[in-house]
């Protein structure tokens, strides 16, 4: 018997109250990692694969609420009490933003920021977080740890700020690590440099990775596996090899198209019209008004979630039109 | 529209969601209500402002003067009515100078930057360093008591109020994108600043005359009061104000009750209207 | 090589230089030394990470900074024969404007009198960016990024420049727009003479979008060449760098050795 997974995501809705009407971002969203795992979220702009992170860890904007099951080893995320949700948040899981700078406390220091969590909740003494921190942070390559924790955030760059997230995230050894575009705001070398140092501690520390981006190479190049957000729900899940090498969905073949190669001069091919949310897609599929394999069924019918070669794919036509996706593709 | 008073908690913000905030929209029902009745005040009040009666003086209301009569024996209520003219005259003129100054210095200062903006920011620290009413005053002294005197100069004395708050928005707006777009396309600062830049900063401009009216109301009717603004026998509440002082210590309120009342309702109606619309125009978008 | 006279450019800058002077922080040297040219119809990149004065560059060659040394010659140089579209699409718009009439002023003031003319230009314009008629009544507010920066390439070919410079003109754009955006940008290069100054950090879009390319690093020039030899078999370490840290299928990442 499989056991249990470390996260457990089943039916997930997000809405939220826009000027008295309510919208909805995230629409049937079931996702699971297991332990020791890395599962990417990519999708473009309205997939609400922010927001799904979000409700996994009840950092919701005010006046959006979830609604489904959010399970971290068995226990309801979305129903935790005050002080079992400050244990999650600073125990359990790991959290790495997107913008550091806006998630560190600008007048406390570096020091302070990284071993706040673990003292107040009581797993370590001030002398060990320290102790611990600077060690993580010389792992990191964060050299000269012992000055920088002393310093305050708008002395350190981008990349070192977000080296010192993930220090920070990993000092409580959480069993699972939330990462929302942590790399999108840094430079091309080093987001490579982040990158590798995450997946080096995730690896040796056997800790689970929720990674979220809308960059599918780089998603790609350090999961496991991946789900592909569209208009708030999952369209394509599988391997990050299976996903990339041979894509099922017409929305994920289009993504892996557009992207301009850096190898050779090809015009890319682009997906019409715009991504959207998921309140501004009316009945059937969501991805049909774009789709140059729609038929009539999939603009009246939303598709469930057909298992077809090991994997999950919401597509009416998925065994149909799945030799066809590879042919454009090559 | 059934307004309740004292409206707060949860269930009448529900109620008024699409509307807005309950003080929005009291505040701009009760700055409507008193404009109108400025602007045709004259036409429905009871009795000539002019008209004296002295066998009636002082009275309390009654059937014949709802609100009573003054010293001379002229309604109360048809002054109050007639005088809402001059009152708001006052302040409109005087918001009136001082946005048109305190918007071109602001956008003028924002678009040049570097050492204009300093000296411009200099200056208008001067001028808010002067106390309003005083000015009004040596102004009435120098020029002659009246309408223009106090009203020029408050005019004068309000621009800074205006300026310093569409300066930083001003400022914020000059360094968007789509200014580097229009001055690339060659087009005139002089054109960007009136076509672009202007319309762009509107909506704190009107929020700011909004409050800036509610307080210009108050000081030009206190330079009334002092008897260096509109002289009597014209109809002010400024005017009313003093007038009824003399009444007072015989027991006859009424004159500088409702002057009094009327200035403090406007006052606040416009100030809380300014301060909600200000609340809302912080945005882009 | 070549003379420069035989060589039809639009656009050649030698020695150009540009140090701040903050009042806090001391002189910041954002570009030294760099020099680089471009042929009518072509397009060059500029490509760079953050602090490698990329965007200084082409804000100096669009008038918008002054050089502290070097020279930028224009074959136009008259006003408006540079345009430029910017990274951010959600403030290069004015947003009290209705695209339409905000055509029609530009027209206006490059010297189009007549109203039908400038209708008749205007829906050309539009057109010819894939937009139509219903945008022209629409504010930015009701457009999505993608149409945000389809009206401002359209309001940037207006004045019919010589020389288009685009700074990160497609960073802020999802993958899926981005791509149409690129599309529209070299059908544009086909159909007129039009040249391109590329600013960019995304080599897949460099590779895509120019025929040479400039590689800069703290203000210094460190590789130029034709684009598709840069990124095949680039010569400076610094070069192999950037390109080895670019995901792409079968990439993985790597920590920094230095």
């Amino acid at each position: 018997m499989t056991p249990a997974p470390l996260l457990n995501m089943r039916d997930l809705h997000v809405h939220v109250r826009h000027r008295g009407t309510r919208r909805t971002l995230v629409r049937d969203v079931s996702l699971n990692v297991d332990t020791a795992e890395s599962v990417g979220l990519v999708g473009e702009s309205g997939s609400g694969k922010s927001m799904s992170i979000k409700a996994a860890t009840r950092l919701l904007p005010s006046g959006a609420t979830a609604e489904g099951h959010v399970a971290f080893e068995d226990r309801d995320v979305l129903t935790l009490g005050r002080r079992d949700l400050a244990r999650y948040r600073s125990r359990d899981v790991g959290l790495i933003h997107q913008d550091p700078r806006a998630h560190i406390n600008p007048t406390r220091t570096i020091g302070q920021f990284v071993t706040e969590g673990v003292v107040h909740t009581g797993q370590m003494t001030r002398d060990e977080a320290i102790q611990r921190a600077t060690g993580l942070m010389a792992e990191v390559g964060i050299t000269d740890a012992h000055r920088r924790m002393a310093q305050f955030p708008h002395q350190l760059s981008g990349g070192l700020l977000q080296r010192v997230m993930i220090v920070a995230a990993l000092l409580p050894s959480p069993r699972l690590i939330f990462a929302d575009e942590p790399t999108t705001a840094l430079d091309v070398t080093v987001q490579s440099d982040v990158m590798a140092i995450l997946l080096d501690q995730i690896r040796d520390r056997q800790v689970s990775l929720l990674f979220v981006s809308h960059d599918l190479d780089l998603a790609a190049a350090v999961t496991d596996r991946l789900a592909v957000m569209y208009a708030g729900t999952i369209v394509e899940t599988g391997t990050s090899a299976d996903i990339c090498e041979r894509p099922l969905h017409p929305y994920t073949a289009g993504l892996l198209q557009s992207r301009p190669s850096t190898s050779e001069v090809r015009r890319p091919t682009a997906i019409p019209g715009r991504p959207l949310a998921a309140y501004e897609v009316d009945e059937g599929c969501p991805f049909a008004p774009r789709c140059s394999f729609a038929t009539d069924r999939c603009h009246t019918e939303r598709p469930d979630h057909t298992l077809i070669e090991g994997r999950s794919v919401a597509c009416h036509r998925v065994e149909e039109i799945a030799d066809q996706l590879q042919e454009r593709a090559t | 529209m059934a307004v309740p008073w004292g409206a707060v908690g949860d269930l009448t913000r529900r109620r008024f969601a699409a509307l807005g905030d309950p003080a929005l929209v009291v505040s701009a029902v009760a700055a409507g209500l008193l404009t109108l009745l400025a602007v045709i005040g004259p036409w429905i009040a009871p009795y000539s402002p002019d008209a004296t009666d002295v066998l009636s003086a002082s009275q309390g209301p009654s059937a014949q003067h709802l609100l009573g009569t003054d010293s001379l024996g002229r309604d109360i209520c048809s002054r109050a009515l007639a005088g809402a003219r001059l009152s708001f005259a006052g302040p409109a003129m005087i918001v009136l100078i001082s946005t048109v100054l305190g918007t071109a210095l602001a956008i003028f200062s924002a678009w040049h930057g570097g050492w204009v903006d300093r000296m411009a920011n200099r200056f208008l620290n001067v001028m808010f360093s002067v106390p309003g009413i005083l000015v009004a005053v040596l102004s009435s002294a120098v020029f002659g008591a009246g309408f223009w005197a106090p009203v020029l100069a408050l005019g004068v004395v309000y621009t800074p109020y205006m300026a310093r708050v569409v300066r930083s928005l001003a400022i914020r707006e000059r360094h968007q994108g789509y200014v580097e777009s229009l001055q690339l396309a060659t087009m005139s600062s002089w054109r960007i600043g009136l076509r672009h830049l202007t319309p762009n900063v509107m909506p704190i401009v009107v929020a700011q005359a909004t409050y800036g009216f509610g307080s210009a109301l108050a000081d030009f009717a206190a330079v009334s009061f002092i008897g260096l603004g509109i002289q009597p026998p014209e109809a002010e509440w400024g005017v009313m104000v003093s007038d009824g002082r003399s009444e007072l210590l015989n027991g006859a309120i009424q004159q500088t009750l409702v002057a009094g009342t009327l200035i403090v309702i406007t006052v606040i109606a416009f100030n809380v209207l300014g301060a909600q619309l200000s609340a809302r125009s912080g945005g882009r978008r | 090589m070549t003379a420069d006279s035989r060589r039809d450019l639009v656009l050649d800058v030698k020695g150009l230089s540009k140090t701040f002077h903050s009042r806090t922080g001391g002189p910041r040297v954002a570009l030294h030394d760099v020099g680089f040219s471009i042929e009518r119809g072509a397009s060059l990149a500029v490509v760079g990470e953050s602090g490698s004065g990329k965007t200084t560059a082409a804000r100096i060659v669009a008038g918008l900074e002054t050089a502290s040394a070097g020279t930028v010659d224009l074959a136009d140089p008259r006003r408006g024969g540079v345009q430029m579209v910017f990274q951010d699409p959600y403030s290069s718009l004015d947003p009290r404007q209705a695209i339409g009439p905000g055509l029609h002023e530009l027209l206006k003031i490059h010297g189009m009198r007549r109203r039908t003319e400038r209708s008749a230009r205007v829906t050309r314009l539009l057109e010819s960016v894939g937009l139509d008629e219903r945008h022209a009544a629409q504010y930015p507010a009701s457009l999505s990024g993608g149409q945000r920066q389809r009206v401002a390439i359209a309001r940037a070919l207006a004045l019919e420049p010589a020389l288009l410079i685009l700074d990160e003109a497609v960073s802020a754009l999802d993958v899926s727009v981005q791509a149409q955006v690129l599309n529209l940008l070299a059908d544009i290069r086909e159909r007129t003479e039009i040249s391109y100054l590329f600013v960019s950090h995304d080599l897949g879009v460099v590779r895509q979008v120019s025929d040479t390319c400039i590689v800069l690093r703290d203000g210094r020039l460190v590789e130029t060449g034709r684009t598709a030899d840069i990124l095949d078999s680039p010569q400076e370490t610094y070069t192999q760098a950037l390109i080895e840290a670019v995901p792409r299928p079968g990439w993985r990442p790597r920590r920094r050795t230095a």
